[in-house]
């Protein structure tokens, strides 16, 4: 007999590392984080019962990326822009080949300022941690930004004290011994 | 039985360097920086972190005379009844699986055929595969050799896996099969088209000698 596959729903925030896409998704009792890597699924569960603690980290690694994002599309701008700027007062050979460099440049700072953009919109980077009572901490794969792990905590800490507020199964009832 | 209760933990680990922190100073409003790394955390604990469930001794109770009995251990009084087969089990024999307790049989028989929803680690995606065959030679097409591959890999991992169990949270999702069917009738469409179209080239210049 095959037992019924539970019912999920998902939960604010998402991931992407080196296991792929990460997402977390809520049952009645537990949660699952999946990590998809195009064609294949891993799944790890955490019971609700079990979660003593849920902490988010703030990361530098939304920083880094600025940086490096910020450096080379700053950077390709001011290169495409000085090439441009210096084929006005070029000799005519020189000229198109640096209005041919500033063109192919261009393109690459503007991708650069782009993703530079998109990951200061998306704002700070995170890590959730999540403490259980048999195993200690599971760093989760996702949320990975602040503003939806705190969205992801605020729908999850009521979850979690409901399902530990329930009363543990009774115990089975026995006759008294003689 | 003997019970153990356990006291809440007076420090908890920083999740990045393992430095002792004072749990009631971790809130959900406001970030606390670690005194080790200066990482910043905020978070929130939950009951059964501050009161810690009761644990056995790790042995389970002598049955008296008129005791329920384990079914693996006769000897052993009986704690719960298997919620999928209702056994009676004792301590030893109980596997809490979330919210159900299950005998070691009902466990074991689940862990062999994915029986049991809550023991699935790993899932293949049929559906998105074919897709994945379907779509290469669009964002590929320099590759297309492999294409006479790609066609019939999609019709094949579209129907084999139709009745397959698709993602766990997500289901089925049989429209990205009927996507990839259609993709890769399409490639088999185009590669029956090309060879017939050689084949009646051949055959115009062998009738023109």
């Amino acid at each position: 007999m095959t037992a019924p596959e539970p019912t999920y729903r998902k939960l604010p925030g998402r991931g992407l590392g080196w296991s792929g896409f990460a997402r977390i998704w809520i049952a009645e009792d537990h949660l699952l984080e999946v990590n998809s890597l195009l064609v294949s699924e891993r799944y790890r569960r955490f019971f609700l019962r079990d979660i003593s603690a849920l902490v988010i980290r703030r990361t530098k690694v939304g920083l880094a990326w600025n940086i490096v994002h910020g450096v080379l599309g700053g950077g390709g701008a001011l290169l495409a822009g000085g090439l441009w700027w210096g084929s006005a007062t070029a000799d005519h050979g020189v000229q198109e080949v640096l209005q041919v460099l500033a063109v192919m440049t261009s393109p690459f700072a503007a991708l650069f300022l782009v993703l530079f953009s998109i990951n200061l919109l998306l704002g700070p980077t995170c890590r959730c941690h999540l403490q259980t009572t048999t195993a200690g901490w599971h760093a989760l794969t996702a949320p990975t930004r602040l503003g939806p792990a705190r969205r992801f905590l605020a729908r999850l800490a009521p979850l979690i004290e409901a399902a530990q507020a329930a009363p543990a199964p009774p115990p089975l009832a026995t006759e008294p011994s003689r | 039985m003997s019970v153990a209760t356990p006291l809440a933990p007076a420090a908890v680990a920083c999740p990045a360097c393992g430095f002792g922190l004072a749990p009631e100073t971790i809130r959900r409003e406001n970030e606390i920086a670690c005194p080790h790394c200066h990482a910043l955390v905020s978070g929130e604990f939950f009951p059964v972190f501050w009161s810690p469930p009761a644990t056995g001794s790790g042995l389970a109770d002598r049955a008296d005379d008129g005791d329920a009995v384990c079914f693996f251990h006769p000897e052993n009084r009986a704690a719960l009844s298997c919620d999928r087969c209702g056994r009676f089990v004792c301590t030893v024999c109980d596997m809490p699986l979330g919210a159900r307790h299950l005998c070691p049989t009902c466990l074991s028989s689940g862990l062999g055929a994915e029986k049991l929803p809550e023991l699935i680690v790993r899932r293949f995606h049929w559906a998105n595969s074919a897709l994945l065959a379907g779509l290469l030679p669009l964002v590929a097409f320099f590759i297309w050799p492999v294409f006479v591959v790609t066609g019939p890999l999609a019709i094949f991992c579209a129907l084999f896996g139709w009745k397959r169990p698709g993602s766990l949270p997500r289901g089925r999702r049989r429209w990205v099969a009927v996507i990839g069917l259609v993709l890769g009738v399409v490639q088999l469409a185009v590669w029956i088209g090309l060879i017939g179209m050689f084949a009646n080239l051949f055959a115009n210049s062998n009738s023109s000698k």
